[in-house]
């Protein structure tokens, strides 16, 4: 199996971790995005989110997509890391690293890879508020 | 013909429950058609079927593609990862 590519869905929220530079002499870029629950949604005031997967269509479209993400940009390498199930506000569960040769690819590639992550990955978010709904 | 449809995130907290029963005519039922038979049967998910798509074996499918009748299906809508 590639490791240029590398999908994990996680249980709960992503412990944070430091980016590193890959021990490639090619790297020139590495970049970090991470998603934080915020603690604010539909004006309300929130204790946590709840991802839930359709396992394993959800890993096998996220591993496309990455796949394609990586060819497209010429990155080196690309890791995908989702939480599943329960992520408190402030809590990380999301994040995507790219390792690319040159600052560009690697930052017009994170912007495509959530914008189509968002549009039809199937992972879901299910809202715990902090008052109940009425 | 029976197809079960399983439901996900806030497509299945609107229909109340995570699989739907769907009474189809024949074995040739398309992915479009069964996209219209949701609708009738959960109204309450109209408004998202238009920007939702149907998986056939967790694979996803074309409007024009005929369900296989021993399928796995879902509707996949709603969808808010990241």
């Amino acid at each position: 199996m590639s490791t240029n590519v590398q999908i994990q869905l996680i249980e709960g929220a992503l412990a944070p971790v430091k980016p590193t530079a890959e021990k490639f002499t090619r790297v020139g870029a590495v970049l970090q995005f991470e998603g934080v629950v915020r603690e604010q949604e539909e004006g309300r005031q929130l204790l946590a989110l709840h991802y839930e997967a359709y396992e394993p269509m959800t890993r096998n479209e996220l591993e496309k997509l990455a796949r394609r993400i990586l060819q497209q940009h010429g990155l080196i390498r690309i890791i995908v890391e989702h939480s599943l199930g329960r992520v408190a506000v402030g809590e990380i569960s999301f994040r995507l690293t790219l390792i690319s040769a040159h600052r560009a690819e690697g930052l017009a590639a994170c912007g495509q890879f959530i914008d189509e992550m968002k549009r039809y990955v199937p992972l879901w978010k299910n809202l715990e508020f902090s008052e109940p709904t009425e | 013909m029976i197809l079960k449809v399983l439901l996900f995130g806030p497509q299945a907290t609107l229909a109340n429950q995570r699989e739907i029963e769907i009474d189809v005519p024949d074995a040739s039922v398309t992915v479009e058609e069964i996209l219209h038979q949701i609708g009738n049967k959960l109204p309450q998910l109209k408004a998202s079927l238009a920007s939702s798509r149907i998986a056939v074996n967790q694979q996803f499918a074309e409007p024009s593609e005929i369900i296989p009748c021993d399928a796995e299906v879902a509707i996949i809508g709603m969808v808010s990862g990241g």
